[in-house]
């Protein structure tokens, strides 16, 4: 048994420190850091109490249960950060990098706490697979937001779309990863695969949004002239 | 594994191969930089449905023969019609909102949600994953009926179609002996008929809206039968994958113009 409180106390206070001392993107990603940790730990908590009132065994409720909740949450943190400070793209790209990594971090910190890291085989594999799935779901949650955004068609059933589709390729892993052997190699090698093909629409999409907001211009222009 | 998982598994994996395809020419379409963001959600949604079979066969797989106490996969199948609400909703050029059409869909798929219920007692999941198909349902019938695809007859006809199915399927518990098998014949002959009928509509006007709809019912339908019913509609099923994208492709070409 780890306290996983103190943990994040421990991992907390030093970031938080940055955030009087940094200005722009960079307090930002910490804040958005500090978030995901702090995510992760209700995400965490509230894992738990539906396994004592649902009845699962810890096996079926990291497979079944544990997508949905960790996803919604994230979820939460982001819609959280796009009403309230309204941010630019970017801004949404940052928040979700932040809030993925600093959930990762924090859930391969107490994993480490309470099974030890006496392979380091085995730590690297966890740290790229778990670590980038986080990342990888909320990037992928962030672009969805941008898109709908960009078209002004935030609504409803494009957010929980996007929601329920981070929680199939997370549920998905864990299933994958639940059982030793072949399953588990792909499952282990499927947030990687899915972070380069992230990475490759990334580098597609700001052609696309300039192309998008060259359009706007081209239509503004013509309304003006008209 | 018993041979009808084994069925199971293969049928799916040819879904998969279907659905990989299709992902690919929605991407490339996406790439092609004019209006990417219906094949962007199409590729989205139908990258869901993907999602959805690979989770239903590795469970297949590394947990034969056992019940999931949450079908996960369902929610890579909710996040399927989301997202396709989602496009469908930017296309949707009338606003209209008939008090009639709302009504009919609340109860059409409740009563489809009920009749889940009753089958498989799981009745948190499946209130919450049908609430999607309420909105999706909603959207389809707008945009039938504003772009003429349907005229008024038809889409009547379509609706008493879909409803007799569901009244047929309730003295299903009931009944048994001949009156059973009787009941049973008539209302798979009545909802084969539907998606024969909605099939032939969406090969001849190639419509978005109208394809989606056959698909709708091929899912609606899937979820209503047993086997060896379910098999058939899931084959009319994936037939339909393609359709919908080469009716998207129209819609966009259509926008484009």
């Amino acid at each position: 048994m780890i306290y996983a409180e103190n943990v994040l106390i421990c991992i907390a206070v030093p970031l938080a420190i940055t955030l009087l001392f940094t200005r722009g993107g960079a307090r930002r990603l910490s804040a958005s850091f500090i978030a995901g940790m702090i995510v992760c730990i209700l995400s965490a908590y509230i894992s738990g109490f539906m396994q004592l009132m649902s009845g699962f065994s810890a096996e079926d409720t990291s497979i079944f249960l544990s997508p949905m909740i960790e996803e919604c949450m994230k979820l939460l943190s982001m819609l959280f950060c796009v009403y309230v400070f309204n941010p630019s793209d970017d801004d949404i790209q940052l928040c979700a990098v932040g809030i993925g990594a600093g959930f990762a971090t924090f859930e391969n910190c107490c994993f480490i706490l309470s099974s030890g890291a006496p392979q380091l085989a085995y730590v690297l594999v966890r740290g790229s697979a778990v670590g980038v799935m986080h990342i990888v779901t909320l990037v992928a949650l962030a672009k969805g937001m941008q898109l709908l955004k960009t078209y002004k068609a935030f609504s409803l059933a494009g957010i929980a779309g996007v929601l329920s589709l981070s929680v199939t390729v997370h549920g998905l892993y864990n299933l994958l990863v639940s059982k030793p052997g072949v399953s588990s190699y792909i499952g282990y090698v499927m947030p990687m695969i899915c972070a380069i093909v992230l990475y490759r629409i990334n580098s597609e999409w700001d052609d696309l949004t300039m192309i998008k907001n060259s359009n706007n211009y081209h239509t503004h222009i013509g309304e003006s002239n008209e | 594994m018993n041979g009808e998982t084994l069925f199971g598994i293969v049928a799916t994996i040819l879904q998969s191969i279907v659905l990989i395809v299709v992902v690919l020419q929605s991407i490339r379409l996406t790439l092609m930089k004019k209006n990417y963001f219906l094949p962007f959600f199409f590729a989205l949604a139908m990258m869901s449905f993907l999602l959805s079979d690979l989770y239903w066969i590795a469970y297949d797989v590394l947990k034969p023969d056992t019940r999931m106490p949450i079908a996960a996969n369902e929610i890579g199948e909710c996040a399927m019609i989301l997202l396709l609400s989602a496009g469908l909703d930017v296309v949707l050029k009338d606003k209209k909102k008939i008090p009639a059409e709302i009504v009919f869909t609340f109860l059409f798929i409740g009563a489809n949600i009920v009749l889940w219920i009753a089958w498989s007692g799981e009745w948190l999941q499946d209130v919450l994953f049908g609430i999607p198909y309420i909105y999706f349902l909603w959207l389809l019938i707008r945009g039938i009926r504003s772009r003429g695809v349907l005229i008024r007859k038809e889409l009547w006809l379509a609706s008493l179609m879909g409803v007799s199915v569901l009244i047929l399927q309730i003295p299903l518990f009931f009944v048994k002996g001949f009156l059973f098998e009787f009941i049973k014949v008539l209302c798979f002959v009545v909802m084969f008929a539907l998606m024969a009928w909605l099939g032939f509509k969406s090969f001849q006007s190639k419509d978005y809206f109208m394809t989606l709809a056959f698909f709708l019912w091929t899912e609606l339908s899937m979820f209503l039968c047993p086997e060896p019913y379910y098999d058939m509609a899931f084959w009319v099923n994936i037939i339909v994958l393609p359709m919908m994208y080469t009716s998207m492709k129209k819609e966009l070409a259509n926008d484009l113009c």
